[in-house]
């Protein structure tokens, strides 16, 4: 376990940024006491300080988890995002999708999104932002990249891809390997 | 604006349900209540009427009761309990619709509490209040009525039974229920085997055991009658003689094969909601909407039990279950982590934590605050662990993979609460592994209880010595047997500076306190047994220890006990 | 006046020639009125006797000052240069009572010792620098024994000297045979083995002798590439490796990158690796100001492209009408153009309305920049003309409102 790197950090930020834009500041800014980031085993988790300074106490092979895990730093050095880390994105995230019912399942089977699985979209979103994907009950299932702007969006064609897949809820029991080792 | 999340414990205001906060508990003085109540016209009416009637019944019971106390054995009122408890606590589980739960003499429901304060916890037990409210003093006057038809109801009851009883035995005497000799039973065994014939056997043995001294043949042993049934049963319901031999000493013949019977059959599944995600009510309606019937369970403010899914829906898989609303566990599983009752900002450890439901039953009853250490031996379980706590939202905690008992060296004296599940031989759980029945042997019990006993005294010396409001160690097993139950926790009494404690539940049966040739310490009553047949959970065993010191007593005892 | 010249220990004193001239009476009285004035009596007394320290020329006056005379700016200088002047009296009149030699018609006085000790000119030396093994025996309290020459060797069953001579021959009617050990080339000769390690143990030694002088003298010699390879680690070898391939270049080009060959580990400097549970605060601010920088304004390359091209195509298109070009001048060479000049513009008033007409509705931005630029002919200044060259020419030209486009 050790604290991220100055351009490890900058890698992290600037995904975050991607889906939450400025409230990456609340993430570190928070009220209820000082929050860090930390590397174990290739994966950056996000924990409360006393958390993490209990955790240190421990024999660091025998961690296996703090706090959240946001995401993985990858091999050829890019820091990846994963689903595990929907709680906090969907808390700040500004731009929303919504689904339809009939296009839940499709979405958390790993597909794309599709027009005619789009039931709502957030105003004013850019070409390629993040986006997190909501259930038509407003239950987050995974987080996406636009494929359009949400103004394109209304004059789509039905076929189209209107959000890539990025990572869903569904990971937890189809992917557990890659996500939780 | 982005949905912030507040972490801060509003104070609910308003009208509502929510808002009603428990009363504090007001112990009727002795008439005093009664006689404070202003009555009205007719209730003044009523009251006298009912003096009257009383007057008359008083008589009248009085002499019936002289005749029940004659006529029935003694196990045959333990089966009518039983009987009863059965008939109560099916109750609760597949009633679609709330009925109101009516109030039999004794208080068999099962009941809980929400959020027990620990100091009440010493004193006696609380009244209890569960969702139907049933038990009020505002309803006493109009519930008297129904009361005393109940009453009524099961006098005739009680009555018709005996009556049963009765004619039974004359019909036994005329019928000559005919089993044969032990020799000729082995015989039989070893060769090809009717189960049907097997089974009415053992209900003929059981009949005759159950009122022994009528119904027996007087050139037999009563032990060779045992023997008989312990082989038929071992036969028909695939034991080996080991774990029937261990059963049979825990049980009286009759509730024998409703164990058995009931470890045959799988216990309802049940689900927990996750409080930090949603409510049990939004949840329960999103899954009837799924297609999945549930029904809230009366002793838990956040279980549902599933009475029906429809066949397309898995209940592993629905969006609400990888979107970490509820998780699927076993009901026996909340009772630990109620008798625990962590609070918020506590530093808990949970030793042996996977798959992981009663880590997060936690964090969520302490709202993401504070510090949890969940620990297990296991990777490939550790796995399970992590996937859970993330789907469920919990960010307070840290996963280790570890022994359990390395906790001590690395921090003695650190944790508020601790909470160990111990790995146990699973006899409560047969009906989910049937392979239970035959594999154990009493090495395989010994191994358990060895490592149990180590377990439990690595968790006593994590935690910090009793500072008011914690210091705690729930110790809890998916086993009936009690080599790994009482033998531990008085084990454990022995070597430590600690002692039981209400778990502040209302439900099982209270833990042995002599069994057979052992003699445990006084209070072990408060620990708790459940059965399989009686409240329809897995088996299972709970105590609550309380840490008085930090310095081991196993000395002093021993000292003592010489000089005695 | 006397002159002085103060050369090692000895003064030479020189008496000066008098100039007898016509007014020398009034040169003579002069210089007697000045040296009745100046010259106080020589001798000088002092409460508390002067100190003086003949060999080094040193004069410790040790007298209280006076406070008044001190204090007051106007007397004050007066009054120290009163004191410095009877210290030198005194310090010349104890010169003067030395014995005096003549040579060459110099006088020269020997000076006595001197009697106070000055400071340390240059810093103390510092001590021998220790071998790393005295340091290390240092730390560790380790301490030198005597050892003796001669042990008792118990196969020869005598007194064997430890060095020195006959202690080779004792070895080798030790080792007369050596045992092969299981692990090894039956092959390989041990002796031979045994030998050569030997040389290498005194190699080693010698190595780090040298390698102490060296410290002691503060020779400094590259860490890598001295020794054999016996002593180097790979990942030594590596870096000397790395270090003479790019030292000095060949004949000005260096060696050219082999395509299979493993880069040098470890040349990087070695970087402040953060604590795990450091500071929570201090972390937190780091975040922050990486943040910060995040949140900068990068650069929006699209709106960057877009201009880059918008520009191109102005220039372009001003090439073709001849138009002019102007850096970051203002194009009404120094006068704003206010509402009304844009509304005149459009409406076809002002300086353009020639071009209007000319060009039709929808001015074009190259029409307008040629319009503008019309107005500048009288504004000219020698610096717009050596700037624009050939384009300055073509205004020049279109003033006519031709179309002419050249330049």
């Amino acid at each position: 376990m050790r604290p991220l790197k100055v351009h490890e950090t900058n890698l992290v930020f600037e995904k975050l940024k991607h889906y939450i834009g400025s409230n990456v500041r609340a993430l570190i800014e928070r009220s209820d006491g000082l929050y860090c980031f930390r590397l174990n085993r290739g994966k950056v988790y996000y924990v409360k300080e006393d958390l993490m300074k209990l955790a240190a106490t421990l024999p660091r092979e025998s961690i296996v988890s703090l706090g959240v895990c946001f995401g993985k730093m990858t091999k050829s050095g890019k820091f990846l995002l994963l689903v595990t880390a929907l709680e906090f994105l969907h808390m700040y995230c500004q731009n929303k999708i919504w689904l339809k019912e009939s296009a839940e399942q499709n979405f958390m089977y790993g597909n794309h999104v599709y027009k005619a699985g789009l039931s709502r979209i957030s105003e004013n979103i850019p070409k390629h932002a993040g986006v997190i994907v909501y259930s038509s009950k407003d239950i987050p299932l995974g987080f996406g990249v636009t494929a359009k702007a949400s103004v394109d969006c209304r004059h789509a064609d039905p076929m189209d891809i209107v959000c890539f897949h990025q990572a869903d809820i569904g990971e937890y029991i189809r992917n557990e390997e890659d996500l939780l080792s | 604006m982005g949905r912030k999340a507040n972490y801060d414990t509003k104070a609910k205001r308003g009208p509502g349900k929510k808002t009603k906060k428990q009363p504090t508990p007001i112990f009727p003085t002795d008439g005093a209540e009664n006689e404070e109540r202003q009555l009205s016209h007719r209730q003044k009416q009523r009251a006298k009427k009912r003096s009257l009637k009383q007057s008359k019944k008083d008589k009248v019971t009085a002499k019936k009761q002289k005749i029940d106390m004659d006529s029935a054995g003694e196990e045959a009122l333990d089966s009518e309990d039983q009987g009863n408890d059965s008939d109560a606590e099916e109750q609760t589980y597949p009633t679609a619709g709330k009925k109101k739960m009516l109030l039999p003499a004794k208080k068999s429901k099962l009941k809980i509490f929400g959020d027990s304060d620990d100091d009440e916890e010493e004193e006696s037990e609380q009244e209890a209040v569960d969702d139907y409210g049933v038990g009020s003093d505002s309803d006493d006057s109009d519930d008297e009525d129904i009361v005393k038809k109940s009453k009524k109801l099961e006098k005739k009851k009680k009555a018709e039974i005996e009556a049963g009883d009765a004619y039974m035995d004359e019909a036994a005497q005329k019928l000559e229920v005919d089993i044969p000799s032990l020799e000729e039973v082995v015989e039989e065994l070893k060769g090809e085997v009717d189960m049907p014939s097997i089974h009415s056997r053992i209900k003929d043995t059981a009949f005759v055991l159950a009122e022994f001294s009528k119904r027996r043949d007087p050139n037999r042993s009563r032990s060779e009658y045992i023997q008989i049934l312990l082989k038929d049963l071992c036969m028909y319901y695939s034991y080996n003689e080991f774990l029937m031999e261990k059963m049979s000493d825990m049980f009286s013949s009759g509730e024998l094969l409703e164990f058995l019977e009931a470890s045959e059959l799988p216990r309802p599944v049940t689900i927990r909601t996750n409080t930090l995600k949603t409510r049990r009510k939004a949840l329960a309606a999103a899954l009837i909407a799924r297609g999945v019937d549930v029904d809230v369970i009366g002793w838990s403010k956040v279980g549902l039990v599933v009475m029906r899914t429809s066949g397309n829906v898995t209940l592993g898989a629905t969006t609400e279950y990888l979107a970490g609303h509820y998780i699927i566990q076993g009901a026996s599983s909340f009772l630990p982590v109620m008798a625990l009752a962590p609070k918020e900002g506590e530093k808990v450890l949970d030793m042996c934590a996977a798959p992981g439901g009663k880590t997060t039953h936690i964090a969520a009853i302490m709202r993401n605050s504070g510090m949890i250490v969940c620990n297990d031996l296991h990777r490939e379980r550790v796995k399970a662990l992590v996937g859970n706590l993330h789907r469920m939202g919990i960010t307070n905690a840290t996963i280790t993979c570890k022994d359990g008992r390395t906790f001590p060296k690395m921090m003695p004296q650190f944790f508020d609460r601790v909470l160990l599940d111990a790995p146990c031989s699973g006899t409560g759980v047969i009906s989910k592994d049937q392979s239970v029945k035959t594999r154990k042997d009493p090495k395989d019990i010994q191994r358990c209880a060895h490592l149990q006993r180590e377990l439990l005294l690595a968790a006593i010396d994590s935690v910090h010595k009793y500072d008011g409001s914690s210091g705690y160690i729930v110790y809890s097993t998916c086993s009936v047997l009690v080599e790994e139950n009482e033998d531990v926790i008085e084990y454990a009494l022995k070597r430590r500076n600690v002692k039981l404690v209400p778990t502040g539940l209302d439900v099982g049966k209270p833990g042995f306190v002599n069994y057979r040739e052992k003699r445990f310490h006084s209070s072990m009553n408060l620990c708790k047994r459940m059965y399989p047949h009686t409240l329809n959970v897995d088996g299972f065993f709970l105590a609550k220890l309380k840490k008085l010191g930090n310095v081991e007593q196993s000395s002093k005892d021993e000292e003592e006990e010489d000089g005695e | 006046m006397n002159d002085f010249a103060i050369t090692d220990c000895w003064v030479r004193k020189n008496i000066p020639q008098c100039n007898m001239e016509e007014d020398t009476a009034a040169r003579i009285q002069e210089i007697l009125d000045k040296t009745t004035e100046e010259i106080k009596s020589v001798a000088v007394n002092k409460e508390v006797e002067l100190a003086i320290d003949v060999g080094n020329l040193l004069v410790s006056d040790e007298n209280a000052l006076d406070e008044k005379l001190i204090r007051d700016p106007v007397t004050s200088d007066e009054y120290l240069r009163g004191l410095a002047r009877d210290g030198v009296q005194a310090l010349l009149t104890k010169i003067w009572e030395l014995p005096s030699h003549q040579i060459d018609n110099s006088v020269y006085v020997k000076l006595p010792k001197p009697t106070t000790r000055l400071p340390r000119e240059k810093p103390l030396p510092k001590g021998p620098i220790l071998t790393k093994w005295e340091q290390y025996a240092r730390e560790k309290g380790i301490t030198r024994r005597k050892k003796e020459k001669k042990l008792w060797d118990e196969t020869l069953k005598r007194w064997v000297p430890r060095y020195g001579y006959r202690k080779a021959q004792a070895d080798k009617e030790k080792t007369w045979v050596l045992e092969v050990p299981g692990n090894v080339n039956p092959y390989e000769d041990q002796f031979e083995k045994r030998s050569k390690l030997k040389k290498e143990k005194v190699a080693k030694n010698e190595y780090q002798r040298l390698r102490n002088i060296a410290r002691q003298n503060k020779i400094e010699v590259p860490k890598v590439g001295v020794t054999g390879s016996n002593f180097a680690t790979p990942r030594e070898l590596g870096q000397a490796m790395h270090h003479a391939k790019h030292a000095t270049a060949s004949k000005g080009k260096f060696q050219a990158e082999i395509p299979g060959e493993k880069k040098a580990r470890g040349m990087g400097k070695k970087r402040k690796v953060e604590f795990t549970t450091g500071d929570g605060e201090q972390e937190k601010k780091r975040c922050l100001d990486i943040l910060n920088k995040l949140d900068k304004p990068g650069l929006n390359l699209d709106l960057a492209i877009n201009k880059q091209i918008k520009d191109e195509n102005v220039d372009e298109s001003l090439k073709r009408i001849g138009g002019k070009k102007y850096g970051r001048r203002s194009k009404m060479g120094g006068r704003h153009r206010t509402r009304s000049d844009y509304k005149g513009d459009k409406q076809g008033k002002g300086f353009n309305k020639i071009l209007k007409g000319k060009k039709g509705k929808g001015k074009t931005r190259q029409a307008a920049a040629a319009g503008s630029q019309k107005k500048k002919a009288g504004k000219f200044d020698s610096t717009f003309k050596k700037s624009m060259g050939a384009g300055s020419v073509g205004a020049n030209k279109n003033r006519g409102g031709k179309k002419g486009s050249k330049g």
